[in-house]
């Protein structure tokens, strides 16, 4: 094989956008996490430092133990959510995407096109029509309710993903299991489902982000303190007079950001291949 | 594709089965978006064309026209609807160049360096409440490390009020979202990049074109699709992009920062026009709509 | 393919309906059950209560004792606190109205209590309220929050920003701490010799530039400083040359950096804490919060750090105060109303809440017996110089329906003017029929 060489120009060119790439990328976030650590008077301080001076907990700890906005709280609430949604969102959309990838019926493109422009929809529009719905349901201030307006965004992304998925999964293999007798169900189940995974946790992983960093829905639909999440117990802890206290913002930052940049990187794999194999084909 | 297996059950015996047996798979998701997504928008629909302000519930007339009228003569409306383009042109052009240079570098890299890869995507999955936050801090007038750092290098004399300047604040939003999306921009190039058979990249080199000609002729085409494909989806998610600029700038200063869908924001939650922002939400949904047109042309004709 | 589409969409809008309905049967169901609750009087009831002061520093401890307190006192009252920020207080209750979802009683501001009684979403006092408590009550107090007629708000702190200024600043800047500025022109000048002698990182006043009803309110005093009275009822006078002179100092003072642009009023209280703010504009309970920001600053050190006056006023030596003051309103719908006006009563007026939370934050009491009844209200400097120097200089915003857009819209131009190099002219006379459009 015959591969273009290194030449010094280009690996200097190269090291130069790598480098500006990475502190680029990086230095906000070692801002955040750096600026969590500094007493809030550090934080005040000209000329700024690059790393604390003073390190300490102290920003967490009052984080931690503040119950008028309970961060321990909020945190459980986001993980229940948001697991909530990527249980719910994976079955509903493992199904409705296999459905529309192999089976024939009436209105199935008018369906999938239609799936698809619902994500497009900005949400603030359906933000009113949707207080008043959840109160006469009862929905308001429940996960229930938080777990279907956030699995009811996610759906148009995970149906089409599946759907690609099972798209390149070879129809012979389940018209074989068929012939063997297996039923269509069964040949879902046993055939299919174990060769789309990657798409699976694909689905999964957007939805749990989504769910995690939704902010329109609970900032709206939930004004129980106890039931309010990480995105919008932020608002709650950080919009009021007080912005000033940076060092707890950016610890809170730090708080909510941990949990999705951790599943990131464990899945990242999987999400390459899920967006390069179901997304863009569509 | 799936026509093979479709037209195989288009025999009629079985094709009331596999109907029945899509609807039942089906159905959940479709009721559950239906209630969610579709029911509220009808009923925002029907909301715009009534005088509807929270405030005045006394006040609630039926009047089709009237919020829509407004909209042509309301200026506010219009500097959102520029505010968006130029927010949206810019933040997708930028990041689109920017996660195309990143790619590329990164392509070019030996294997043993991809988890470098990791590193970059990580804005990306930050939460937006975060992002909008970590800008605003670092954008701060007061306590601002980019004001800090303009200085050190002596590219600015005195602090600059970035979050409080009409000019500057839309820079700083389009910055914070570059910072978010171009890692997925990067992504997405990165997945067309290895799709590139060797062999091709190989030929032209043995056929001595230079990188340049090389990306020209031979990488760009391989990634037009996935250009045409990513630009079009970010340009939606950009036309509804909420919590960075909501967190930021809240729209400010004054209605500088303002997008469409901050304005209906704006208007539904801090004057309560309901009716109102239901109308311009209804007109930026039909927006949307037929940029959704041209990206679905697009994944069928790209894929 | 387009026929197909419109197929699904009636089809989906089917479920959807029968999905509503489902939810109003439940709903039926549900109103039955609770005549039943209402018929055992001994069971505990549960009151919400929305406020800000729970969301903020200075006060969640002390406000928390209070209802702590009052739980205990009360034992078949439980009070279910729901925090909202200060600048979501209208919008939240506003929401929660339309859901039919209000809570029981709120803290509010002064133009709060207006624009919900609008939306007639309020509890008139003088149903809620006992004659002995009402007449308790500063009548001017009471009288703030008349709309058509009928009182709609119970005075809880009154709370307006009075001015304060910082002794040792000024005496560092070569201004003479004992002779406060007095005029809006004297004011200035201070600010200009503070900026040249004293370090770079003291802030020279505290002002609310925000786009928010808070920030009209701030803001107020200044303008009437200048002759200006921009709103007056229905009738609006933007494009005024008083109020272009005050436009064109709000430009200077901010490019001046005498203040910070776009900061809430309240972001400016850690930096008096941090002894680096040389004029707050805040209320008399700026001390409770600074000494809960900043451990090392007593009481006592704040007394003798800050100064109160007048706020700057006019060429000839009038002053201007705005109105700030916490309100508790009632909500129509609550089920509770008993234990509402005893909880109402109990935050204002019991010697607890005064003793834990009106007096140490530093609160002008809105009752005229809690003076005598709570005597350490009395021997407190800075109250003492709030209650004589901008009590009495206290003059009504221009509340109505319609407030907040008008406050909203008229804020927008305030921050044009310091966000833009825009023509000052060309803003005002924009501004000015703005502003009209959001008073119809």
């Amino acid at each position: 094989m015959i591969k273009r060489g290194f030449s010094l120009i280009w690996s200097f060119i190269l090291a130069i956008v790598l480098g500006v790439t990475l502190v680029w990328t990086l230095f906000p976030i070692y801002w955040m996490i750096s600026t969590s650590f500094k007493t809030n008077m550090d934080v005040f301080k000209m000329p700024l430092d690059l790393w604390p001076k003073e390190f300490t907990i102290q920003s967490y700890i009052n984080l931690i133990t503040n119950d008028i906005t309970p961060i321990g709280k909020f945190f459980i609430n986001s993980v229940i959510t948001s697991l909530g949604t990527v249980l719910i969102a994976v079955i509903l959309a493992t199904f409705a995407g296999y459905a529309l990838s192999r089976l024939n019926f009436k209105y199935r493109k008018s369906i999938l096109m239609g799936i698809l422009t619902t994500q497009m929809f900005p949400l603030v529009v359906l933000l009113i029509p949707l207080y008043i719905l959840y109160v006469k349901t009862n929905l308001l201030n429940t996960y229930t309710g938080l777990i279907l307006a956030f699995t009811s965004f996610t759906l148009p992304f995970g149906i089409w993903m599946i759907k690609g998925f099972v798209d390149s999964v070879p129809v012979e293999i389940e018209e074989a299991a068929m012939v063997d007798g297996c039923t269509r169900f069964q040949s879902m189940r046993l055939v299919v489902f174990p060769l789309i995974i990657p798409g699976v946790v694909a689905t999964g992983v957007f939805a749990f982000l989504d769910a995690w960093n939704n902010l329109l829905f609970p900032l709206t639909l939930i004004n129980e303190v106890a039931m309010k999440t990480l995105p919008p117990g932020m608002i709650l802890a950080f919009g009021g007079e007080f912005k000033h206290d940076w060092s707890g913002m950016m610890a809170a930052s730090v708080i909510v950001s941990i949990p999705v940049i951790v599943i990131f990187i464990v899945i990242q794999r999987y999400l390459v291949q899920g967006l390069t194999g179901g997304a863009v084909k569509g | 594709m799936s026509t093979k297996l479709t037209k195989n059950n288009g025999r009629e015996g079985r094709w009331s089965a596999s109907s029945k047996l899509a609807a039942m798979l089906i159905a959940p998701s479709l009721l559950v978006m239906g209630m969610i997504i579709l029911y509220p928008l009808i009923h925002a629909v029907w909301l715009s064309f009534f005088n509807y302000k929270l405030t005045r519930p006394d006040d609630i007339a039926f009047t089709l026209t009237k919020n829509y009228l407004r909209m042509v003569q309301d200026e506010t409306f219009w500097l959102a609807v520029k505010n968006t383009l130029i927010f949206t042109l810019f933040t997708v052009i930028i990041s689109l160049v920017l996660g195309m240079i990143m790619a590329i570098a990164i392509d070019q890299l030996p294997k043993r360096f991809s988890g470098l890869r990791g590193f970059i995507l990580v804005p990306w999955v930050v939460p937006g409440i975060v992002v909008g936050y970590l800008f605003m801090y670092m954008f701060d007038v007061e306590v601002g490390v980019v004001n800090f750092i303009l200085q050190k290098f002596q590219i600015i004399q005195e602090f600059l009020p970035w979050l409080m300047n009409d000019k500057l604040s839309m820079i700083a939003i389009i910055i914070a979202h570059i910072w978010n999306q171009t890692p997925f921009y990067m992504l997405m190039f990165s997945a067309g990049l290895m799709a590139i058979p060797e062999d091709v990249k190989e030929a032209a080199y043995v056929e001595g074109a230079s990188r340049w000609q090389e990306f020209w002729h031979i990488t760009f085409p391989y990634l037009k699709g996935i250009v045409a494909i990513t630009s079009l989806l970010m340009v939606i998610r950009n036309f509804n992009n909420f919590p960075i600029i909501f967190t930021m700038t809240g729209g400010g200063p004054v209605y500088s920062t303002t997008t469409s869908v901050i304005y209906i924001y704006r208007l539904a939650f801090e004057q309560y026009e309901m009716g109102y922002a239901s109308a311009v939400g209804a007109v930026w949904v039909i927006v949307l709509l037929i940029v959704s047109i041209f990206y679905i042309k697009a994944l069928q004709k790209d894929f | 393919m387009k026929k197909n589409f419109l197929n699904v969409i009636a089809l989906l809008m089917v479920i959807v309906f029968s999905l509503t309905l489902f939810g109003c049967d439940q709903k039926a169901t549900e109103v039955k059950e609770e005549p039943k609750k209402e018929a055992k009087k001994e069971e505990p009831v549960t009151i919400t209560w929305v406020n800000w002061v729970s969301t903020e520093e200075g006060t969640r401890d002390k406000i928390k004792s209070v209802v702590d307190q009052f739980e205990k006192d009360n034992p078949n009252i439980k009070v279910d606190i729901k925090p909202v920020p200060v600048s979501d207080i209208q919008n939240q209750l506003t929401i929660m109205v339309t859901g039919k979802n209000a809570p029981d009683i709120s803290q509010v501001h002064p133009d709060d209590v207006i624009a919900l009684a609008a939306m007639g979403a309020l509890e008139p006092v003088d149903e809620l309220l006992s004659a002995d408590f009402k007449a308790d009550l500063h009548q001017s107090l009471l009288d703030l929050t008349t709309f058509e007629g009928t009182r709609y708000g119970i005075p809880w702190a009154p709370a307006g920003p009075g001015f304060l200024y910082n002794k040792k600043l000024m005496e560092q800047a070569g201004l003479d701490p004992k002779n406060p500025p007095n005029t809006i022109y004297e004011f200035t000048e201070a600010l200009e010799i503070a900026k040249k002698n004293l370090p770079k990182d003291v802030i020279g006043f505290q002002l609310d530039t925000t786009i928010r009803t808070i920030g009209l309110q701030h803001e107020w005093p200044f303008m009437r400083a200048f002759g200006a009275l921009p709103i007056d009822g229905n009738n609006i006078d933007i494009d005024t040359p008083e109020m272009k002179e005050y436009a064109e100092w709000l430009r200077t003072v901010v490019k001046n950096g005498y203040t910070l642009p776009g900061k809430k009023y309240g972001e400016f209280r850690p930096m008096a804490a941090q002894g680096r703010l040389l004029f707050a504009f805040d209320g008399s309970y700026l001390r409770g919060i600074v000494t809960s920001l900043n451990t090392e600053i007593t009481d006592q050190i704040f007394n003798e750090t800050w100064g109160v006056a007048s706020l700057p006023g006019t060429k000839d030596g009038k002053h201007y105060a705005s109105p700030d003051d916490h309100f508790l309103v009632a909500f129509k719908d609550s089920e509770n109303k008993e234990a509402v006006a005893k909880f109402a009563e109990y935050l204002v007026n019991s010697d607890y809440s005064l003793k834990n939370y009106i007096n140490p934050v530093g609160f002008v009491p809105a009752t005229k017996s809690a003076i005598q009844r709570v005597p350490e209200i009395s021997q407190d400097p800075i109250r003492s110089a709030f209650i004589e120097k901008i009590v009495p200089t206290v003059v009504p915003l221009p509340y109505g329906p319609n407030y907040s857009s008008v406050a909203t819209a008229f804020m927008a131009g305030m921050q044009e003017v310091i966000t833009t190099d825009k023509p000052i002219d060309e803003i005002l006379s924009k501004l000015q029929t703005k502003v009209e459009e959001a008073s119809k």
